[in-house]
């Protein structure tokens, strides 16, 4: 197997390895992909963890949210996924909550409520460590070995 | 003077010093008034050497107006004031972004504008 050292210019690559531009540029989006399914796999995890706190006692401000369940507790934060969305933007969201608004206005506050912010903690920490950017490296590498074989 | 005191004073010109710290104001309020939130979140934003060279904070600015009165330039000026400038002890304000939401309370309408804070160790 031929191996790569992933570089920006996939121009250099297409001359190395005698491919088309396209070819190499090709490999490296379909590795973002992957990486951006990854990615927001690994968010969506980071905010389940965020607001895994279960009620009571209420959260304070500032804090993630805590968890509430059943009926009549309140307001439901619902099930967060995460969805890929064209070639560079992952969307980490909740479906399913009540009101369907609440997450966003914990996550800002509100006229009567401060901010319970729990989304942008989570990209906060996954951007703070070196995690999430391996993981995009090594997923545009192994595609673009595999499209070099 | 911290962050926080750095962006009230920048942005009391554009809401004519109705900006607030912290607290959420309410009652009686001439609108449009603004509020500002420190410390959304701080995270590391550069390392070397095995050492932290440069954190990065999030601070939340509120932008709360009336429905009827909503004013399309307000978060132009809001942006204009802050994005690029450098405050005390740390790097330029970057303005990353602004969510429009419809406030619970009637009649309400609520920015939440999400600035970043390079600052060094």
């Amino acid at each position: 197997m031929a191996t790569v050292t992933l570089t920006p210019s996939g121009a250099e690559l297409g001359r190395l390895f005698g491919m088309r531009m396209a070819e190499v540029t090709g490999a490296a989006m379909i590795g973002g992909r992957v990486a951006l399914g990854m990615a927001g796999a690994m968010l969506t995890a980071e905010v389940k963890r965020l607001v895994s706190h279960p009620y009571p006692p209420a959260s304070q401000p500032s804090e993630p949210p805590h968890r509430r369940r059943g009926e009549g507790a309140g307001g439901l934060l619902g099930s967060y996924d995460y969805a890929v969305e064209g070639d560079d933007t992952v969307a980490v969201g909740s479906s399913g909550a009540d009101p369907p608004e609440l997450p966003i206005y914990l996550e800002v506050g509100t006229s009567r409520m401060k901010p319970r912010p729990h989304l942008r903690p989570a990209v906060a920490n996954m951007l703070a460590g070196n995690g999430l950017h391996q993981v995009f490296v090594n997923a545009v590498a192994e595609s673009i070995r595999r499209a070099v074989g | 003077m911290s962050v926080r005191s750095e962006f009230v004073r920048l942005l009391d010109p554009v809401f004519n010093g109705r900006v607030y710290a912290d607290e959420v104001a309410r009652g009686g309020m001439d609108y449009p008034y603004a509020g500002v939130i420190d410390h959304v979140t701080e995270a590391v934003a550069m390392k070397g050497g095995g050492r932290v060279m440069a954190w990065r904070r999030l601070v939340q600015v509120d932008v709360w107006q009336r429905t009827g009165t909503e004013d399309p330039d307000l978060l132009t000026a809001v942006v204009d004031a802050l994005d690029g400038v450098r405050v005390e002890g740390a790097y330029a304000v970057a303005v990353q972004s602004s969510l429009r939401t419809t406030d619970p309370d009637p009649g309400v309408v609520h920015h939440a504008v999400t600035c970043s804070v390079a600052r060094p160790r």
